[in-house]
């Protein structure tokens, strides 16, 4: 009886304890950086999915760590996929690392985990406001507040198979090509040569670029309201959801889960034209490709051009016990010595003064090409949009798509559901 | 006088081994504590407040399970979803075992080798099970591709229709779990008293009738027993729709744990999530009480 009454006091007690550990606020723990000033260590989490991604960052750090020698600098890395879970996580434990990497469109769900970065944090780290193109900034900002500083800027392409264009007679795409011209080429090759003239996409961006463009609108409105149910959005997004259904040029995607289908499809040359970004330019046109692999903008619609600016950044975390070191490694991850690595492994640098290293270390053959194609894509390019329910929005696009490209509903119903479930 | 200190001695001995036992059932109990009992206590406490991934929380009562019973847009059809995997896959599951187990009985040669052959998928991770199975039912996989060859016939887009994706999930969960279950009956199986089964052969019972009359009802414990860890499996179902459809088409082949999972770890909302876990505990604890009471109709044991 006294063990009963002992075993039920101790469970009390710890039900107690639990209690109150959630009644306090959350925000506090340590965040992943000791020590302080001279001699600490800061955590830098960053996104990265294989070997080869891990060995361009440790490069970028390495160069990092010789601007700050008085401070350690540490890597943790998460496949892109699991990034934002891992994240999630760290942050229900106290524990996201001081430097912690951030993609501009899901900012907005991140910010209570963020620290605001000020003038004087600017100072601190060593970077300019000016030494940004304007505008650029404000991937990383939110609600008139500066949460980070990009690393890369990005907008979306269209990647095609050059060979496949030659043998079906068609041609190659233009900086100035339309919606129509897209068209038609994707007809003829899908006619001509057998394989596919596109793929199709159920991922966020590589999805809504081109109807987007057709539009010649955002799906988040300038007051940041979701807007996926605007009748000209909806006839763009009937007539991409066409290129698969009606046309046929592009095969339909086979599940809900295969958020990288249409890479695929590209890569292994069974689709002629994709969309992505332009963070995979030089991949896509490099010589490890199995074709003669191209990109140029967006092609246009009615409206004329189209583009949206994309970023991902490094902000600090909200709990970080030593900014001040955190803000130096800060700036040395964003400044120009390491933005001229990102421009020596392919990355299109966010900072002004080294975008044109980009263009320089592009090989030979490709370089007039795709500097052709940078400078058109970001003339006009508009930031891009998002709406607190974003990653809800991008978690049901997958779902909802993959029964439109196999017939079993309409576009119009798609993004009408899509509409009713996330738009306030 | 020698006998009361005898039961002194016992009584001493009864203490001293209470200590024992104490002594070795306590890194046990501190485990199941510390794993168990405290992150359960504070799952209910989570459901009773609006708990983001960072930021103030704040109590609200009732106010998630409310939510999601009542206007959270995914939490039926996920919890839908569910039940009707579960209806589903049991039953087709505890047949194909039982029948396997059958099969696979005293009169096979070589039947070790089919049983570690049935086993492998259980022990294969369900990730390499999901990508040999999406190969077998995409469009252009195996499955089609034999089909349209053979006999010109276009097969439907299994994962992608809205009829086929649940059926899909099922039945490549069956394949990778019945393996399981063929074992534990094949188990029950070998242990049927030959006195009984002989004395239904001389009264004349042969084949359906020995199987239904008699094989069944003495292995029954072993079927409940398959029976009730199949439902709570079946029930927390994830990784298979996760990774085979995504949940798609719509919400089709959402299950509950893949709404929880979303709503606590890519929404950040904690206290929605520990309340609709909250709900799938009660639902899996109803069913096993309800079996649990229900075995006494049909399940025989040997006294």
């Amino acid at each position: 009886m006294k063990l009963r009454i002992a075993a039920f006091s101790a469970a009390a007690v710890a039900i107690m304890t639990a209690a109150s550990a959630c009644g306090s606020s959350s925000g506090e723990g340590s965040g992943e950086g000791s020590g302080s000033g001279s001699g600490a260590t800061i955590t830098w989490n960053m996104w990265s999915g294989d070997n080869e991604s891990t060995k361009k960052l440790e490069a970028q750090m390495a160069v990092a760590q010789q601007l700050v020698p008085d401070v350690k600098i540490e890597l943790q890395t998460a496949p892109w996929t699991d990034y934002f879970t891992k994240l999630n996580a760290n942050m229900a434990s106290g524990k996201l690392a001081c430097i912690t990497s951030m993609n501009g469109q899901r900012l907005s769900g991140y910010t209570a985990a963020l620290t605001p970065l000020t003038d004087e944090d600017l100072k601190v780290a060593g970077i300019s406001r000016g030494d940004y193109n304007p505008g650029a900034l404000s991937v990383m900002e939110h609600g008139g507040k500066l949460y980070g500083l990009p690393y890369d800027t990005a907008t979306m392409f269209l990647y095609y198979n050059a060979d496949l264009f030659k043998k079906a007679g068609v041609a190659e795409p233009t900086n100035t090509w339309t919606v129509d011209d897209f068209e038609a080429a994707a007809k003829t090759i899908t006619e001509k040569t057998g394989v596919k003239g596109f793929a199709v996409s159920i991922d966020e961006f590589q999805w809504l670029s081109l109807p987007m463009a057709k539009a010649g609108l955002q799906v988040v409105t300038e007051d940041g309201k979701l807007d996926l149910t605007n009748p000209t959005f909806v006839k763009a997004a009937e007539w991409y959801s066409g290129l698969v259904t009606g046309l046929k040029v592009s095969n339909a995607v086979p599940s809900a889960s295969e958020t990288t289908w249409d890479p695929g499809q590209f890569e292994t040359g069974k689709a002629a034209m994709i969309i992505d970004g332009t963070w995979n330019a030089t991949k896509y046109t490099g010589k490890d490709m199995p074709f003669t692999g191209g990109a140029v903008r967006i092609p246009s619609g009615a409206a004329g051009p189209f583009g949206v600016a994309l970023g991902s950044g490094y902000g600090i975390a909200a709990n970080c016990e030593n900014k001040q070191a955190a803000l130096k490694v800060l700036g040395a991850l964003a400044g120009p010595k390491v933005q001229a690595v990102i421009a020596q492994q392919g990355g299109y640098p966010a900072q002004l003064g080294s975008q044109p290293l980009y263009f320089q270390a592009l090989a030979a053959d490709s370089k007039e090409k795709l500097t052709a194609a940078f400078t058109s894509a970001f003339d006009g390019a508009s930031a891009q949009r998002v709406t607190e329910k974003w990653t809800q929005v991008t978690t049901a696009f997958p779902q909802e798509l993959v029964s439109v490209y196999a017939g079993q509903k309409t576009m119009a119903d798609a993004l009408g559901g899509l509409q009713q479930r996330f738009a306030q | 006088m020698a006998r009361r200190s005898g039961i002194r001695r016992t009584d001493a001995l009864i203490r001293t081994e209470r200590w024992q036992a104490l002594g070795f059932i306590t890194p046990a109990v501190a485990g199941l504590s510390l794993f168990t009992v405290v992150p359960v206590a504070l799952a209910i406490i989570m459901s009773l407040f609006d708990w983001p991934i960072f930021g103030e929380r704040t109590f609200v009562g009732f106010d998630n399970y409310a939510e999601l019973l009542t206007s959270s847009p995914d939490f039926w059809p996920a919890l839908r979803n569910s039940v009707v995997f579960t209806v589903l896959y049991v039953p087709i599951n505890l047949v194909v075992a039982l029948g396997l187990a059958l099969l696979l009985g005293p009169r096979i040669r070589g039947r070790a080798v089919f049983r570690v052959l049935f086993f492998i998928p259980v022990v294969t991770p369900i990730v390499a099970n999901v990508l040999v199975w999406k190969l077998i039912l995409q469009p252009d996989g195996l499955l089609n591709g034999l089909s349209r060859t053979m006999f010109g016939f276009e097969l439907p887009n299994f994962l992608v229709d809205a009829n086929w994706a649940m059926i899909s999930i099922v039945v490549m969960s069956v394949w990778a779990g019945m393996g399981y279950n063929m074992l534990v009956l094949t188990a029950a199986l070998e242990q049927l008293p030959a006195s009984v089964v002989e004395a239904a052969r001389i009264d004349g019972a042969r084949g359906w009738r020995i199987l239904v009359h008699i094989t069944i009802p003495l292995i029954s414990p072993a079927i409940f027993f398959a029976t009730v860890m199949t439902i709570i499996s079946s029930l927390q179902v994830f990784a298979q729709p996760q990774l085979l459809t995504g949940g798609g088409p719509g919400t089709s082949t959402m299950p509950i744990v893949m709404f929880i999972y979303n709503t606590g770890f890519k929404f950040q909302d904690l206290g929605l999530a520990a309340a609709a876990a909250w709900i799938l505990f009660a639902l899996i604890i109803g069913v096993t009480a309800l079996q649990f009471r229900a075995q006494k109709r049909w399940v025989h044991y040997e006294h």
